[in-house]
């Protein structure tokens, strides 16, 4: 096994990156998979939390909100502010009704109507009820006339469907690229006969094998981790989430060497992709449909480095809490690798027969 | 001092249960072109795929530079040279990306390939990638591929197979400058003339089974005939007699002819080795 051979066959097909378009679309796939989900599942762009306001006549409350910097406020009929926040488009709506204002300031406590948005961004709404209570405290000029409980989800189930899919989103940018980069680059040499060529220079069948994988995985990772990156998501044990996502990174070079062995041309992979692919990111299922039994889960390959990588982001996990599953996703890698072998034997017959 | 650079003994290979190679024997010396002359399916790229350590031999024996064959071995790999019938390059790369690969893998570092490149004639077009080249430039470009290590022992897998003449021409004085060098040819092709011309022995493989391997002339002066063909003109009509040379009444025959008034053309010619190939193994290429 020579090193040098490994990353001069590493070297031309990162080259040859830029002039594929299958590799070109796996690095826009990140750009496109979370625009799809935020537009489906979130409001797109909205960094800052978004109100929706129904008011009768002019409104003190209103105008001062719409001032405030650091959210945006969207006027609305009630019945399109109801929808509005039942769909997610807004993170909460306030409606003021025509007496609403006058009846604070002469010291009644009147009903406001607050709604949050069970699809909107559950700090935002906080956020903006903040503020909704201190232009109350500067119309009645006393203290703040409500209790504000926050209470911190911390069971999946309590997660709102736009927060559940981020990290799913993330983990199926990693499955499509870790299995397709190399399963694509080795069936890609196959059908070119250029991969009986190298065989024939002092590469063997594992360097040639083991530099695609590689390059799988250095390209894969840092798509994962702009993926991440891309979805706003922080707060959690950075060495820990690279760690599960090495391991899964690795779990899926595995697979895509699988795959690229077995694939007899380009059209028999995306055929295996498309109905295999289903299996393995089926996990993440589980996370965005948390109603879904859990041991399911545990059936597939992937869960064992995706149920780490979601805990650490999710649930803060750290490396010793998330050690157990990994081991199972290294000894995953290690049984692979050993089909991966054998398969690759099988390849350079049936290459050498064609 | 190795003498026989490539050694195979009673070679045999199969495909499942098709036997595609029967226990061949042959040698290949330092600077000698052998070629490997057969109709498809004979076994010519089956042998060439055992020797160049892609199939695993079934029986027999096969050394390399005085090494016993093995599959994956980085050190005979390393001392050999491979074209392909297929068109194996890397078309979104261009001729000089190709060979500068080619030489990573042979681990030599810093390989310029311009001497190379004009060596086959692609110098101008060395930036170019190889998805615009001509059937003819691809061809130059793998036979340069397969030299890039200056290799002991190069395999040529029909190299002219469907060229033009000017290519095919200047891809035989290729392989002739390199067995020069002293590089050990295999050749395979159904090309007799071209067999004939860059060939220092021919082995006739069919089914498998090398029925003769000699040099050319040996093989035309025992398994040919040499004949001459007269055109004599007779009472306003062209006529056309053959004479076998090998016969005792030739000088006779041929000197009446010559005395001839109507004498017209006389041709000498030669068995072709397509001639002793359907004549030894009873089939056409």
């Amino acid at each position: 096994m020579s090193l040098h051979r490994i990353l001069v066959l590493m070297g031309r097909d990162l080259s040859i990156c830029p002039r594929s378009p299958i590799i070109l679309w796996l690095f826009a796939m990140p750009l496109l998979i979370t625009f799809f989900f935020q537009v489906v599942f979130t409001n797109l762009f909205d960094s800052e939390p978004v109100l929706g306001i129904y008011t009768s006549q002019e409104s003190v409350i209103a105008d001062s909100l719409i001032a405030c910097d650091g959210i945006r406020v969207i006027s609305a009929e009630e019945t399109e502010l109801a929808e509005m926040v039942e769909n997610g488009a807004v993170d909460a709506g306030l409606i003021l009704r025509d007496s609403f204002e006058d009846s604070v300031r002469s010291g009644a406590r009147p009903e406001l109507q607050y709604l949050i948005s069970p699809e909107g961004s559950p700090a935002g709404s906080a956020v903006i009820l903040l503020l909704v209570l201190d232009e109350l405290r500067s119309l009645e000029n006393r203290k703040t006339p409500l209790e504000i409980i926050v209470i911190s989800p911390d069971e999946k189930q309590d997660l709102p469907l736009s927060e559940r899919i981020v990290p799913s989103t993330v983990l199926v940018v990693m499955i499509i690229c870790g299995v397709f980069i190399p399963a694509f680059m080795l069936v890609d040499e196959r059908e070119k006969g250029t991969l009986a060529a190298v065989l024939v220079t002092p590469v063997t069948t594992g360097e040639a094998l083991l530099s695609k994988g590689l390059l799988g995985f250095c390209l894969a990772m840092p798509i994962t981790v702009f993926t991440l990156v891309l979805n706003g998501l922080s707060g959690f044990d950075m060495i820990a989430l690279l760690v599960c996502f090495a391991v899964g990174t690795a779990v899926c070079n595995c697979i895509g060497l699988i795959y690229g062995t077995v694939a007899r041309s380009a059209k028999s992979l995306y055929t295996m992709v498309k109905s295999l692919n289903i299996i393995l990111v089926a996990p993440a299922m589980f996370y965005i449909f948390s109603g879904w039994p859990g041991w399911v889960a545990k059936l597939f390959p992937t869960y064992w480095f995706m149920d780490p990588a979601y805990r650490v982001i999710m649930h803060n996990a750290h490396l010793p809490d998330v050690l157990g599953s990994l081991a199972v996703a290294l000894a995953t890698v290690i049984l692979l690798g050993f089909v991966v072998v054998f398969l690759g034997r099988r390849m350079q017959n049936r290459l050498t027969e064609a | 001092m190795i003498s026989s650079v490539i050694d195979v003994r009673d070679l045999h290979f199969s495909y499942c249960d098709v036997e595609a190679v029967r226990g061949i024997t042959f040698t290949v010396s330092r600077g000698e072109i052998l070629g490997f002359l057969g109709p498809n399916g004979a076994g010519k790229s089956t042998t060439i795929k055992v020797l160049t350590g892609q199939l695993s031999p079934g029986s027999g024996s096969v050394s390399i530079l005085g090494k016993a064959l093995a599959r994956d071995d980085p050190e005979i790999q390393s001392r050999i040279g491979v074209c392909f019938e297929e068109k194996n390059l890397y078309n979104n790369m261009s001729a000089r990306e190709n060979l500068k690969f080619f030489a990573g893998l042979f681990g030599m570092k810093g390989y310029n390939p311009d001497a190379l490149l004009r060596r086959v004639s692609l110098i101008e077009k060395a930036d170019d990638r190889v998805s615009g080249y001509s059937k003819g430039m691809r061809q130059r470009l793998m036979i340069a591929r397969a030299m890039v290590n200056d290799p002991d022992v190069l395999f040529l897998d029909e190299p002219t197979e469907g060229l033009d003449p000017v290519s095919s021409r200047s891809i035989r004085e290729l392989i002739l400058e390199q067995a020069q060098k002293g590089t050990a040819v295999l050749l395979t092709t159904h090309n007799m003339r071209e067999a004939d011309e860059l060939s220092d022995r021919v082995a006739f493989i069919c089914e498998g089974r090398i029925h003769v391997l000699d040099t050319p002339d040996n093989l035309k002066l025992k398994y040919g005939h040499r004949t001459a063909r007269v055109k004599i003109s007779e009472d306003g009509t062209v006529r056309q007699e053959t004479i076998s040379l090998d016969k005792s009444d030739a000088g006779d025959k041929l000197k009446k002819l010559v005395e001839h008034e109507g004498l017209l053309t006389i041709h000498t010619e030669e068995a072709t080795l397509e001639d002793i190939f359907i004549r030894i193994t009873g089939r056409g290429l």
